[in-house]
């Protein structure tokens, strides 16, 4: 496998590409109950997607000749998302589209998926929603279980937006937890979203923990600011399993490329893209605005690791960092040493460069005398008498 | 052969390896902001034209010998000057452009392209050498927002110069500032990769360095506090990026050579070299009060004409002569010391 080793290690890109293996299971989970529900329409929406950004990707990478190795599953990933963040009645040249501009404009640029500092599928989602705002909200009607192709539903982020609410009782909750509610191709399954969430806190607890915090904050701010007047836990309910959120929390609060590195920063940075994200989603353009709070909270990351650090992670820091050194590096003398030898004068010294020395041990009886080729004082009568060692 | 060469660098330098929006990254604003058609860009790039060959020419020919503080402002007041009459002729004439324009139009007076290239080129160069540049940079800065205009109104609205092309799908996004910004990180990427391989020894990266500007505002800064600002003294130009002068800077102003490491025992040897530091810093401070006055002033007699040049290379010989005198104080004290 070529690996130069000049943008990226072998360990990072095993790394990134076990990462992606398990969110093409989540992925894949979420499209089978995608096809049982939207039938082989989005199965080819996901064809197209996955197809382009893989082609796009290679050709990018074949014309730039990078050298960091292929293969780390990240444009395969990208393209299933794109498509399951798509309404089934989508045209498909819009998931091309988003396919393209997600590996020429978010990967390219910044050679693999552990550089990007922008989830790419976001920002393709960003992009075609501005573009095709009158197509991307466009989500056909579950009746009975089952997908009516003709008709226009209403999705639970429209009833929002309209201050509409939805009466929760058990029928309802089981419609939302099963997907018969009008949502993009991988959106309404909020069972699945669930359930590759314990997944994902299982396998990665550090990327799942701002995931949790993001969760948790927009259901404060639901619970504070409802858009609905039936109540809190309507609220939440429909904040909580409506549009794109619980797909955002899964699978872009936890993309490895935009975490902050630290456990706090990742904590902080999930609790306030929490709140940024449900204030566009309440003051934006769009039905469902979060992807744009998504994509200015990846590009905030690496600020929250700025923070400074807590008394915990200072410790730690203090732990980790060994006592002793072994190896003391050429030309500097510890100061520990420096302050147990006696001040001497500079008298002394002096005096000291005069007298001959014994070979091998100084006055101070620490260091070896070596004599010097270059700064050499010829006067002095150790050099004379060729006393002290040579180098 | 050498003026072709020479003029022929400097049309190279300014139009393409130093492009001023691609890779100095000036005069972003206005085409990120309004070069959304055909039209607007032309017109964007006409008046940067105008007010670029204007200033440059006011700034080599008679700003010479202003003070930096007052020469920035002096370069702002000529834009204003010269975009107070087109906004008027726009209003009466093409109101459209004027509503499209915006508040764009006015700002251009304080394009920061403007102060940026009289700073590094037109008060260091001749009248022709700063018109040259003046020419080369608006070609190039032309160049690049027409062809992001036309890009922009080609994606986002799908018509070329207003003429309907039929595009079956148009890009709103690329009428908004992301889109002008796209372009132009794409065309930097493009033109980057041009120049490493056409010009592999000239480093593009340079061009981002704006010290003589900065430095410059920050230096009038300095003088416009201090007690005995006089606008038309010459203060001491540090900032300097001619090609010429850089190897005598560098051989000039070179370190003292390095002393060979020595293999005495590291205790006596720091305490050494700490004593002799202690003994320099004083020394420095002693000479500081006592040189300060001689470097400011520089008895150079009026009816001379001088140049930028001639002011330098006086402050480097004074340099030199200081630094030799502390080499000799150095040695006597060491002999002294034995």
């Amino acid at each position: 496998m070529a690996n130069s080793g000049k943008i990226q290690k072998p360990k990072e890109f095993t790394e990134t590409r076990k990462i992606m293996l398990n969110y093409l299971c989540m992925l894949l989970a979420l499209l089978v109950a995608a096809v049982y529900t939207y039938g082989l329409r989005a199965l080819v929406i996901a064809a197209i997607s996955v197809s382009v950004t893989v082609a796009c990707k290679k050709l990018c990478e074949a014309i730039t000749k990078s050298e960091y190795p292929h293969g780390d599953l990240s444009g395969l990933v990208t393209g299933l998302m794109i498509a399951l963040l798509m309404p089934s009645t989508v045209p498909y040249y819009i998931p091309v589209f988003a396919g393209i501009f997600a590996v020429v404009v978010c990967m390219l640029p910044f050679g693999t998926a552990k550089n990007s500092p922008f989830v790419p599928a976001a920002a393709a989602i960003c992009f075609v929603t501005f573009c095709f705002s009158d197509k991307m909200f466009l989500y056909p009607s579950i009746q009975n279980g089952e997908y009516v192709a003709d008709k226009i539903g209403t999705s639970l982020t429209s009833l929002l937006s309209s201050g509409t609410s939805v009466r929760i009782n058990s029928a309802v909750v089981l419609q939302i937890l099963t997907g018969q509610m009008p949502s993009a191709l991988g959106t309404g399954f909020i069972i699945i979203l669930f359930g590759a969430l314990l997944f994902l806190l299982i396998r990665y607890p550090k990327n799942a923990l701002p995931s949790l915090m993001f969760l948790l904050s927009s259901a404060l701010f639901a619970c504070v600011f409802p858009r609905v007047s039936t109540g809190a836990v309507s609220s939440i309910t429909m904040e909580m399993c409506g549009g794109i959120l619980l797909f955002s929390t899964v699978f872009f609060m936890s993309y490895p490329s935009v975490i902050p590195s630290r456990t706090v920063s990742s904590l902080i940075w999930g609790f306030v893209s929490g709140i940024v994200c449900m204030a566009f989603r309440y003051f934006g353009r769009f039905e469902d605005s979060l992807i744009f709070g998504i994509l200015i909270m990846n590009g905030t990351a690496s600020l929250f690791d700025e923070l400074p650090l807590t008394k915990y992670e200072k410790k730690k820091l203090e732990d980790s960092v060994p006592y002793e050194q072994t190896t003391e590096p050429e030309g500097i003398v510890p100061e520990e040493i420096l302050n147990e030898i006696p001040d001497i004068s500079d008298e002394e010294i002096i005096a000291q460069d005069e007298e001959p020395q014994a070979e091998g041990v100084c006055a101070d009886g620490l260091h070896e005398v070596i004599s010097t080729e270059n700064e050499i004082d010829e006067t002095s009568p150790s050099i004379i008498l060729g006393g002290g060692s040579n180098e | 052969m050498n003026k072709r060469m020479k003029t022929f660098r400097l049309i190279r330098n300014s139009a393409i390896i130093r492009n001023p929006l691609l890779l100095e990254a000036i005069g972003l604003c206005p085409v990120v902001a309004i070069a959304t058609t055909l039209k607007s860009a032309v017109f964007l790039a006409l008046v940067t034209t105008v007010e670029l060959v204007v200033c440059e020419f006011l700034a080599s020919k008679f700003l010479k010998k202003v003070s930096r503080s007052w020469r920035v402002a002096i370069y702002f007041l000529v834009g204003a000057v010269i975009v107070l009459p087109i906004m008027y002729l726009v209003n009466r004439f093409v109101p459209i452009l004027s509503l499209e324009l915006g508040v764009f139009l006015p700002l251009m007076a304080v394009n920061s392209l403007l102060a940026l290239h009289c700073e590094r080129v037109a008060v260091k160069r001749t009248v022709k050498d700063s018109l040259l540049d003046a020419v080369s940079v608006s070609v190039s800065y032309g160049a690049v927002t027409i062809i992001t205009g036309l890009l922009r109104e080609f994606l986002g609205y799908g018509t070329v110069g207003g003429i309907n092309v039929h595009m079956p799908v148009t890009f709103p996004v690329m009428l908004m500032p992301f889109g002008g910004l796209l372009i132009l990180g794409f065309s930097a990427a493009f033109l980057k990769s041009y120049i490493y391989k056409k010009y592999p020894k000239s480093s593009p990266d340079k061009a981002f360095d704006t010290s003589e500007v900065r430095q410059s505002l920050s230096g009038s800064l300095r003088e416009l506090m201090s007690d005995d600002f006089n606008p038309y003294d010459e203060g001491g130009d540090i900032g300097v990026s001619e090609n010429t002068t850089a190897p005598e800077k560098e051989k000039t102003l070179k370190p003292e050579t390095d002393k060979p490491k020595t293999d005495k025992p590291k205790k006596e040897k720091l305490k050494k070299e700490k004593i002799k530091k202690d003994k320099k810093a004083k020394r420095k401070d002693s000479q500081a009060e006592k040189k300060t006055p001689d470097i400011k002033t520089n008895e150079i007699p009026k009816s001379e004409e001088r140049t930028y040049l001639d002011d330098f290379s006086d402050m480097l010989s004074d340099l030199e002569s200081y630094k030799a005198q502390r080499n000799t104080e150095d040695e006597n004290e060491s002999e002294g010391d034995e």
